[in-house]
């Protein structure tokens, strides 16, 4: 369906510098069900995530350089001071979001046990 | 592409108002809430009362609620940024972007947050707990923040240089801290506040009224009264800071908030009244007041609406009633909580007289008109109109092709021509003077 509707894409995903990650994609899939089937549900998280940003950053490298067809992603981007300002705010906002993130999910995985010994 | 005529126009802004007069309640509440609730988990940690605690923990649940009810409503918005106002968001949208992206990462703090208030409640200790509710109140006031600076770059836009149609030197946080943010989003965060208290409040005035006079009802009422009225005076003062930013740079917005049509000294200031063939009439007159008001000096001058060509005035019929509404509302809610204050001091309880819960009842509804109210000034009186019906939707094409985006302060109409070079002063002077 792609290569029909989306030759350009196509190609780039199968022949260019999209195809580790693409492959890279199916295996962290396949691998994703087999750790299912085995029960590891910590692992399988990783190669899930693993799946789906493959795929995307294959898409992405896949069509480079173009972000849709006609406009290339150096046309549509912003000026040097917007890029910086966005990503150096994007930067400052990572560290704020990953520990919080990280002490909400320690709060509720840890607590489950907790919560058993000593019930409030 | 082209935008079709004025019933399109009419259509898109009718479709943006209503999805922003929704979301600008949800996003009130989604502000002030948190911090009413904490103020009570805080009163219920002290004192260990169990009134205090049950009303903090439903409260939380009703933040839940409300917070994911906003983020569809605000997604829905920042849709509609792209898909009403191309034109604008095509050759603009890298000026204010930078807010909308804070804005983000203040809303992801906000959600992870609301997830550990919500949930732990049994998994954390009462002091770690309270605590996990502050970077909520962080992150609301900061997303209220964001978002008013690209309303307020709209009012005042600066940070960028037009070269030939083109917008070339774009510098976000001048853009971000332009002139108008200060007053206008202090005075959004204040309201925000208001409004989540009053509401709550009113929902324990009814229930009072009914006749349900448990200490939790009482809490209910009075924790969120008392958040409300103690802003209620501060934001009066600072909508005063805010009408006079209105008089120095946007003259053609006051006129029409105030109904002013001929340019005058020692102008009087309009109670009520409709602009019928170019004047107001049936107003009640307060000799030299607007004068006095807008500028401290009761001979000052005021810029009527007759020096802006017809089509380029606000609509005095709209700007002119609801501003009267926002700050007679404001006044009103002022003398609610002057009355409970006054009986709090004489006999240590609220004033007993039924009438005192029937207007606490209304105090919510009251609060939400004030704020609708107050939108509608700052949106439907804003010069410039952001797009005019002949707005390519072209990359490189000029939003605002009928009056001057920089400088629409500028009180002579005829300087609209020249936007590049008034931006590009603005750009630099202002910044000096904005916080940040």
């Amino acid at each position: 369906m792609l290569r029909a509707d989306a030759p350009r894409l196509f190609a780039g995903l199968t022949r260019g510098h999209a195809l580790p990650l693409l492959l890279l994609s199916i295996a962290a899939g396949i691998a994703s069900l087999l750790l299912l089937a085995r029960r590891s549900y910590l692992a399988v998280r990783i190669t899930a995530a693993l799946a789906v940003t493959g795929l995307l950053w294959g898409w992405a490298v896949g069509q480079y350089p173009d972000l849709l067809p006609g406009v290339t992603l150096a046309q549509a981007a912003a000026t040097p001071a917007v890029l910086a300002a966005t990503l150096g705010s994007l930067a400052v906002g990572t560290l704020l979001l990953v520990p919080s993130l990280w002490w909400l999910y320690r709060t509720f995985q840890r607590d489950q046990s907790r919560q058993q010994q000593s019930p409030r | 592409m082209y935008a079709g005529g004025p019933a399109d126009l009419g259509a898109a802004r009718m479709q943006m108002g209503l999805s922003l007069g929704w979301h600008i309640i949800l996003a009130c509440l989604g502000v002030g809430l948190p911090a009413i609730t904490l103020i009570t988990e805080w009163r219920g940690y002290r004192t260990g009362d169990n009134a205090y605690r049950l009303l903090a923990r439903r409260w939380a649940r009703a933040m839940g609620v409300l917070f994911a009810v906003g983020a569809v409503s605000g997604t829905i918005l920042s849709f509609e940024m792209g898909l009403l106002w191309p034109g604008l968001m095509g050759v603009y949208g890298q000026v204010i972007g930078l807010p909308f992206a804070l804005e983000g990462i203040a809303f992801f703090v906000e959600a992870i947050f609301l997830g550990l208030y919500l949930y732990a409640w049994d998994r954390l200790r009462p002091l770690p707990h309270l605590l996990t509710g502050v970077p909520i109140v962080v992150a609301g006031v900061a997303s209220a923040f964001f978002v008013v600076t690209a309303n307020a770059w709209m009012q005042a836009p600066t940070g960028f240089d037009t070269v030939q149609g083109r917008i070339v030197a774009v510098d976000p946080w001048a853009a971000m801290f332009n002139p108008a943010t200060p007053p206008q989003t202090i005075h959004m965060i204040l309201a925000a506040f208001m409004v989540a208290g009053y509401l709550t409040a009113s929902v324990y005035a009814v229930a009072l009224l009914r006749g349900r006079h448990s200490r939790y009802h009482r809490l209910g009422f009075l924790v969120p009264f008392t958040v409300a009225a103690l802003v209620t005076p501060v934001q009066i003062g600072v909508g005063d800071y805010a009408a006079h930013f209105v008089a120095e740079r946007q003259p053609v917005k006051l006129a029409a908030m105030e109904g002013v049509f001929e340019t005058g000294t020692g102008e009087p200031l309009h109670l009520g009244g409709v602009a019928l063939d170019g004047q107001l009439r049936y107003a009640l007159e307060i000799p030299y007041g607007l004068s006095l008001l807008a500028h401290w000096n009761p001979t000052s001058r005021i810029v009527g609406l007759n020096e802006t060509p017809e089509p380029d005035r606000p609509p005095v019929n709209v700007v002119h009633p609801a501003f009267q509404i926002m700050v007679g509302s404001a006044f009103g809610l002022l003398a609610l909580g002057a009355w409970a204050a006054w009986a709090w001091r004489r006999r240590g309880d609220l004033p007993h007289t039924r009438w005192f819960l029937r207007a606490a009842s209304l105090s919510g509804v009251v609060a939400v008109l004030a704020l609708e109210a107050g939108w509608t000034v700052t949106e439907v009186g804003r010069q410039p109109p952001a797009t005019s019906p002949t707005t390519p939707a072209a990359p490189g094409g000029r939003t605002w092709p009928r009056r001057s985006a920089a400088a629409p302060w500028a009180p002579a109409p005829s300087s609209a021509s020249s936007p590049p070079r008034a931006s590009r002063c603005c750009a630099r002077t202002r910044r000096a003077c904005s916080p940040g």
